[in-house]
């Protein structure tokens, strides 16, 4: 008995923080006691179950004694006790990765797996897929048994996504809605166990449970299986014979989204530069095949088989013109599109996943050990990411759908290099920085969700904004996270006398942060500033905003009698610059009156190059130029150093953005 | 400071940097002056186990003004209580003590208690034990230390087409009061949904106040309505204070239409 106890004390340890975590929580009085302040300390004890006979590792005492203090001062402020909530998480990411050293990795990503399904919502495709699983199976459950049109569907019955998932994961609607997710968390399963092969059981499990891995791991979405696929192909032996594996495994994953199109093209391609040199005819003749191969199946499966595999929207020729326009007439647009993927706080690969710097440094490592891996695995990823922002051009977020989850099909790439530097002491802060931002999207679920409207969740979260955005700033500035980033890779390349450089990049990065934004955004207005008036698109889904043609922020709409913008901090002499736009609307200031009405905007002509035949577009208000209106403030527009701003009689009228200059001294 | 391979001296000035330029571009501000000690740690901790709880503690008080003194009291406490040697442990202590300086001290005691004992005391299990204890004994007697601010949060409220409906957030211990003001002119009717609970008795335990008229109302859901013109403000308010397993809460929605 002692000797068992002995053996499995550092488990009984876990539960009993799992019950300290309970405990704490009601004693605290802590808000969300009934979700948040049971799965958590669940978690803990499912990890205790799993842990076996593993020793705790050092991270534990901190967690303990921070999570306590975190929680004793929960009401300072009243986003503290999600905070204090994160850092069991983190702990329980810590252990994962402390356990999963030794071939546990099922035990080590299912506590975490089980928080990542349970907190996040069915949403976005999910809903979709659900829709479609449910009718192409006959499994329907009430929720999922209508199928409803969203935009870029072809017809209230013809979705935009190939069947081929749906068909997957229907078998688990015979459980109900909730079974929805079954097959995926397999899937998901199945993808860490094959990035395990392809590196390490502790890699693995870090992709797995950091961003952008977690964004949807267990979840019905397609990014864990073409994960999958791609990591099976990569593994496979060379030789001729597995050609017509990787084909095949190239042709699943676009009947499993067309997006993965640029991967299936890079696996090819790769396939090609791995063959051995020789034989010249015979390497022209492959991709011949390939190619013949390929228009061959797509042709049967539209003509003969009805396009139950295949078919989506990719018979439309303006989205094939769109790729032309994007590449050709507008490349340094696209260019700061790839940027925004990379740096944008909202969906950027790097703020959610900064450890990803670590494996871009690691990636030169891996290349000269592993040639021949090295570009099975970039060469597609490359594909991946550029056919996915010259096709998408500015929607290549695809939120508000979990943010990060576009990069999972790359994370192969990204953890071969993250086992190349894991070691160093500067990946091992990256990697600090990137569990504390998964640990505060599973104690806050909505941080899993971003709106494209430069408000980023985890910013608002703790309290901050910040005004560099894909939607709001100069691409240019694109430049300075660039630096940072480029900087971080040398320094963890170098290491060595550069290591405390680390340091100061994260803290410029930091301080760059915690500078708050100048002027006032209409989507960032505080509470207490805006009376009755509504944020337009009335709803904050990017969607709605995606074919806007001038600015994709949402605008504050003043429209009705009362609806009021109460401006602090003003004084006479001050003057105000205020975006604007509108078809007549009278606005007051104060006690100024002034017109607003700005010009219709045209179809900018790469539009017309396309297809689009409308020269003006119609008068709605994404439609209208906005402009800045310059209003000198006097004593009696001031009232306890406030002035407001409201619709006084016409049509309505959208404020964009205020700035405020001051008076000079005299 | 001496400069290993670690660099700790680089650590702890670059953030001693990035702390003046933030305040040289935020404005000054007196309470993030703990911030120096909690740099200090960072340096003098890099190779310890509190080392990514210190990290994230700085960053989050860098970051976030609301969130800095919560993110210093809880990397003060953890470095006095866990920190090998006296100098890491007299730095936690003195991250702790200048932040309890600059916030109310009324419920704050046991907090000071633990972290001046934690730093004397020799013995780690001992030390390790002390801030569970401190925190039963601050939540079963003293209390745990309320909201650095008491104002009142102002609900958003947007007007459709005629029709008003306010955001109202989810009102506690940490958020006592939330005020709804009239965004219109004319006259109003408003109605407000209420779900109180995670108490555990009878007593009123939210106050709905309009104008000289109030009404103290028990937990439950109660809906109730009002005529409001311009310059009307609704406010709603927690009366209950913490108390060890009460997670006092009060949900509400509230719209209206003009008469």
């Amino acid at each position: 008995m002692r000797n068992t106890l002995r053996q499995y004390a550092h488990s009984f340890i876990m539960a009993i923080f799992g019950v300290w975590i309970f405990l704490v929580w009601r004693l605290a009085g802590m808000p969300d006691p009934g979700f948040a302040g049971r799965i958590i300390p669940a978690a803990w004890l499912l990890a205790a179950i799993l842990n076996g006979k593993e020793k705790q590792n050092k991270w534990f005492v901190p967690i303990v004694l921070s999570f306590t203090t975190g929680a004793w001062l929960w009401m300072l402020y009243p986003d503290c006790w999600i905070i204090a909530a994160a850092i069991p998480v983190a702990g329980l990411i810590a252990w994962a990765f402390s356990i999963s050293g030794s071939h546990r990795v099922i035990r080590a990503v299912l506590p975490l797996l089980l928080l990542s399904v349970i907190t996040a919502e069915i949403n976005g495709d999910e809903v979709r897929f659900a829709e479609h699983a449910a009718a192409v199976s006959g499994f329907s459950s009430e929720r999922f048994s209508q199928s409803h049109f969203r935009t870029g569907d072809i017809s209230l019955e013809e979705g935009h996504h190939t069947p081929f998932f749906p068909m997957l994961i229907a078998p688990g609607l015979l459980a109900g809605d909730t079974g929805l997710r079954l097959i995926p968390l397999i899937l998901s399963l199945l993808g860490v166990l094959l990035l395990a092969k392809l590196t390490e059981p502790r890699i693995a499990v870090a992709a797995a449970l950091l961003y952008p891995g977690l964004s949807i791991l267990g979840l019905a979405m397609t990014g864990w299986f073409a994960l999958g696929l791609f990591t099976f192909g990569v593994l496979l032996p060379e030789g001729k014979k597995w050609s017509a594996i990787r084909f095949f495994i190239a042709l699943l994953l676009v009947a499993l989204k067309m997006r993965y199109i640029g991967l299936s093209a890079g696996i090819l391609i790769a396939e090609y530069s791995c063959m051995p040199t020789g034989n010249r005819k015979k390497k022209w003749l492959i991709p011949a095949a390939w190619i013949g191969g390929g228009l061959f199946i797509l042709a049967l499966d539209r003509y003969i088989l009805g396009g139950v595999i295949f078919w989506s929207r990719y018979g439309n020729i303006e989205a094939v013109r769109l790729l032309w326009a994007n590449v050709i007439q507008q490349p340094l647009v696209t260019l700061s599109h790839a940027g925004w993927s990379l740096f944008d706080p909202e969906a950027g690969l790097i703020p959610r996943a900064p450890w990803v710097l670590a494996a871009i440094s690691g990636l030169f490592i891996f290349r000269r050990n592993h040639p021949s891996r090295f570009k099975r695995l970039f060469i597609p990823s490359l594909f991946y990411w550029l056919f996915l922002i010259a096709w998408s051009g500015p929607s290549w977020h695809g939120l508000p759908a979990p943010a990060g989850r576009i990069f999972v099909p790359m994370l192969p790439l990204f953890a071969c290099g993250l086992a190349s530097v894991w070691n160093k002491k500067e990946t091992r802060i990256l990697l600090i920085l990137s569990i504390a931002i998964s640990a505060l999207v599973i104690a806050s679920p909505v941080c899993r969700y971003n709106y494209a409207d430069g408000t980023d969740s985890i910013l608002t979260l703790i309290g901050t904004s910040s005004g560099f955005s894909m939607v709001r700033a100069d691409p240019l500035l694109l430049l300075v996270p660039l630096f940072l980033a480029v900087s971080m890779v040398i320094v963890i390349t170098k290491g060595g006398k550069y290591r405390g450089f680390s340091y100061v990049i994260i803290l410029t990065a930091v301080f760059l942060i915690s500078l708050s934004a100048t002027g006032y955004e209409a989507e960032d207005l505080p509470t207490e500033m805006v009376q009755g008036a509504r944020l337009y698109p009335y709803i904050s889904d990017p969607v709605e905003r995606f074919f806007w043609f001038g600015s994709r922020e949402r605008i504050l709409e003043v429209a009705e009698p009362g609806q009021s913008i109460l401006l602090p901090g003003v004084e006479a002499g001050d003057t105000l610059f205020i975006e604007l736009s509108g078809g007549g609307g009278l606005l007051s200031v104060g006690e100024n009156l002034f017109t607003v009405e700005t010009p219709l905007m045209e179809l900018p002509s790469l539009f017309r190059s396309i297809g689009r035949t409308t020269r003006i577009l119609p008068d709605w208000p994404e439609n209208r130029a906005i402009e800045v209106f310059t209003v000198p403030l006097n004593a009696h527009d001031v009232n306890n150093s406030t002035v407001r701003i409201s619709h006084h009689s016409g049509p309505p009228v959208y404020m964009d953005r205020i700035d405020i200059s001051k008076k000079l001294i005299e | 400071m001496r400069t290993r391979d670690s660099n700790e001296a680089a650590v702890i000035l670059a953030g001693y940097t990035a702390w003046a330029a933030v305040n040289l571009l935020r404005g000054f501000s007196l309470a993030s002056l703990p911030m120096l000690a909690v740099f200090t740690l960072l340096g003098m901790c890099m190779n310890t186990a509190m080392f990514p709880v210190l990290l994230g503690s700085a960053l989050l008080g860098l970051i976030s003004p609301v969130l800095m003194p919560w993110s210093l009291l809880v990397a003060g406490m953890l470095a006095s209580a866990t920190g090998g040697e006296i100098k890491i442990r007299v730095t936690g202590f003195l991250a702790v003590a200048s932040t309890l300086w600059l916030i109310p001290v009324s419920l704050s005691i046991p907090l000071a208690i633990v972290s001046v004992a934690s730093t004397v005391l020799g013995k780690k299990k001992l030390r390790y034990m002390l801030i569970p204890a401190g925190f039963i004994v601050s939540a079963l007697v003293t209390g745990l230390p309320g909201p650095l601010t008491v104002e009142p949060v102002v609900a958003g409220s947007e007007i459709s087409e005629g029709i008003l409906s306010y955001h109202i957030p989810e009102v506690n211990t940490s958020r006592r009061e939330v005020l709804l003001p009239a965004p219109f002119q004319g006259t109003w009717a408003v109605w407000i949904a209420l779900e109180a609970g995670g108490v555990r008795d009878s007593i009123p335990m939210l106050a709905v106040r309009l104008g000289e008229s109030m009404l103290l109302l028990p937990s439950g859901v109660d809906t109730l309505s009002f005529t409001m013109v311009p310059g009307d403000t609704l406010a709603v308010t927690l009366m209950k204070d913490f108390m060890p397993f009460n997670h006092s809460v009060i949900h509400a929605t509230a719209g209206g239409e003009r008469l």
